[in-house]
């Protein structure tokens, strides 16, 4: 049988949980902040890495969410869309980012891409999905593959028509599986 | 690589590389401000209109056309002053002096070459020698109801008589095709202030590629790569899906592009049914939109249940299901018809018009508490009939 069921950490994958961290933060409890941390950092990064191309950018986004989400959890109003709340604060962040890196090379556009010539088997996935996706792709399949949300829910958190999302998610694993075969042709 | 796999192998790429940074995280968190810093979800900014490149691509094509216009254009009995392009798959050139007699032919493949063999057509005009051509062709087989799609590319510096000879070829196919009992379809589009020279590629002529390079602006689904090996009455369709974008302002259409060799909207959406065990009573609404993928003409269809959303890529020619994704649980939102695909913000993407195809009938089957039940995301009944079709889906993908 296909593995159909996405295992996502348990924070991820009940908003009620995720939600009573929150509010314990919002408390001072640091444990309740390493949990969500734990829970979550992977969809983090992996969301800023689809903005920022960039590891350590996208490692400063990851520990700057956090410290925001410590600042600010006393003002969240639960919604039942904790996730949301945090790759928002992520996509700010790392949108900032790229406006502050643009500012400092305004003819760089194009986002650097990592690995080159360090490119290895291990991240093989990563690599293609780094080079060969739009933003918008990059975004959609991260927030799907990695922090396995729903396509309705990257609809929202992206403000994109959910047809558009669906459409661009295959489009993109598509274009990823070409990469992939090519790469393994070569 | 299959798609959950692939899915699996980046979820595992990027948690490897995920950094741990909680110490610097906790070192930075101090006691609860007192004042609440609350993040505002800010609504995210406009992406830069695709229209810009475009506009700015026009300005510079406009700049260019106006300086040809303050140039002395001189003609020469033997010298190239209009080269004609006539797209039909296969494709023809005919290099014409300023008095618009034809100089030479150029065939742009072996088909062409064979068709045109033993054809005398230099010394005759422009028009009497694309009556000819086309005549040909279409006898050939080459133009039909099926496939009624002639592209017809004016390339002369002066942007005016490059339009003058543009109408009457138009005019004259038309009524050729006509004459052979066909509704053709005919594109026209001038291309000024370039040099006027025969095509240089051997497997595509310059009109055809001038069009594949209009469609390839309008859209990143649209690849230069994929439209060029296209037929020509593929383009012909996209163009007319595109019809009101601002790239192909200068290309004219008469007469429509035949759809007896495409399985239409509503077959697109029947297939997608068909395969993925969608009952048609259930559909709510299904759009379909026509694209390309993998250089073939496809629709996107994306049907909508009650219960979830499904979105499919269907072979335009075949009705083979070249891809599909569902949503995996059951959407209930608003799915952003035609209207909200129109206004996306993606800066890297355009959907092309949708065209809603009616569904059957209104029949939800879904009740009140079951939607909640969704909602919550418990592992409904309904889930898992969503589950099957993704099973399905992925039974059937590579």
């Amino acid at each position: 049988m296909p593995a159909t069921t996405k295992i996502r950490p348990d924070a991820v994958n009940d908003p009620a949980q995720a939600e009573l961290l929150i509010k314990r933060i919002a408390q001072g409890d640091r444990d309740a902040l390493a949990e969500l941390y734990s829970a979550c950092r992977v969809s983090v990064y992996g969301f800023a890495m689809s903005i920022l191309k960039e590891k350590t950018d996208a490692e400063d986004v990851l520990q700057e969410v956090f410290v925001r989400v410590w600042q600010s959890a006393p003002g969240y109003r639960a919604q039942g869309k904790p996730m949301a709340w945090l790759l928002t604060i992520a996509r700010n962040l790392s949108n900032d980012a790229v406006r502050g890196r643009n500012r400092l090379s305004p003819l760089s556009e194009e986002l650097p891409t990592e690995g080159g010539s360090e490119r290895s088997d291990d991240r093989i996935v990563l690599d293609a999905a780094m080079s060969v996706l739009a933003k918008d792709e990059r975004q959609i399949v991260m927030l799907h593959a990695v922090s396995g949300m729903r396509h309705r829910e990257i609809a929202q958190i992206l403000s994109m028509p959910l047809s558009t999302v669906l459409s661009k998610y295959s489009r993109a694993t598509k274009k990823l599986q070409k990469e992939i075969r090519g790469g393994e042709a070569n | 690589m299959k798609r959950h796999e692939l899915e699996n192998e980046l979820k595992k790429q990027v948690a490897a590389e995920t950094p741990d940074v909680l110490d610097a995280i906790l070192e930075r968190c101090g006691e609860q401000p007192e004042s609440i810093c609350r993040t505002e979800d800010k609504a995210p900014k406009q992406a830069k209109r695709m229209w810009r490149p475009v506009l700015a691509t026009a300005a510079a094509v406009a700049v260019i056309v106006a300086g040809s216009l303050g140039l002395h254009s001189y003609t020469v009995a033997h010298a190239v002053d209009t080269v004609v392009s006539l797209d039909v798959n296969p494709g023809v050139e005919i290099m014409a002096n300023s008095a618009e007699k034809v100089l030479s032919i150029s065939a742009l493949d072996e088909e062409a070459g064979a068709a045109l063999e033993g054809s005398a057509l230099e010394g005759k005009t422009l028009e009497d020698a694309a009556d000819e051509i086309v005549l040909i062709l279409t006898e050939e087989g080459y133009i039909t109801q099926e496939a009624n799609s002639v592209l017809v590319t004016v390339n002369n510096a002066d942007s005016a008589k490059a339009e003058d000879i543009e109408g009457r070829l138009i005019e004259r196919i038309v009524a050729v095709l006509d004459s052979k009992g066909v509704e053709g379809s005919v594109l026209g589009q001038t291309v000024s202030g370039g040099r006027v020279e025969a095509s240089t590629s051997t497997d595509i002529s310059a009109g055809k590629a001038a069009l594949v390079e209009k469609l390839a602006a309008l859209s990143p689904e649209l690849d230069a790569e994929e439209l060029k090996n296209m037929p020509v009455s593929d383009l012909a369709v996209l163009a007319e899906v595109y019809a009101g974008e601002d790239g192909l302002k200068g290309v004219v259409r008469v007469g429509k592009a035949s759809e007896d060799s495409y399985i239409g909207a509503e077959g697109a959406v029947n297939a997608t049914g068909a395969e993925l065990g969608i009952n048609a009573l259930d559909i709510v609404k299904a759009q379909t939109s026509v694209g390309v993928d993998e250089g073939k003409l496809v629709y996107k269809v994306d049907i909508e249940t009650d219960v979830g959303h499904v979105f499919s890529i269907v072979d335009a020619v075949t009705g083979k299901i070249l891809d599909a994704v569902a949503d995996a649980s059951g959407y209930t939102g608003n799915s952003g018809g035609s209207e909200a695909a129109g206004s996306e913000s993606g800066e890297e993407y355009t959907q092309p018009p949708a065209v809603e195809t009616p569904a059957v009938e209104e029949t939800p089957y879904v009740s009140e508490g079951m939607e909640d039940a969704i909602e919550g995301e418990i592992k409904s009944g309904v889930e898992q009939i969503l589950d099957k079709i993704g099973d399905t889906i992925k039974g059937l993908l590579p």
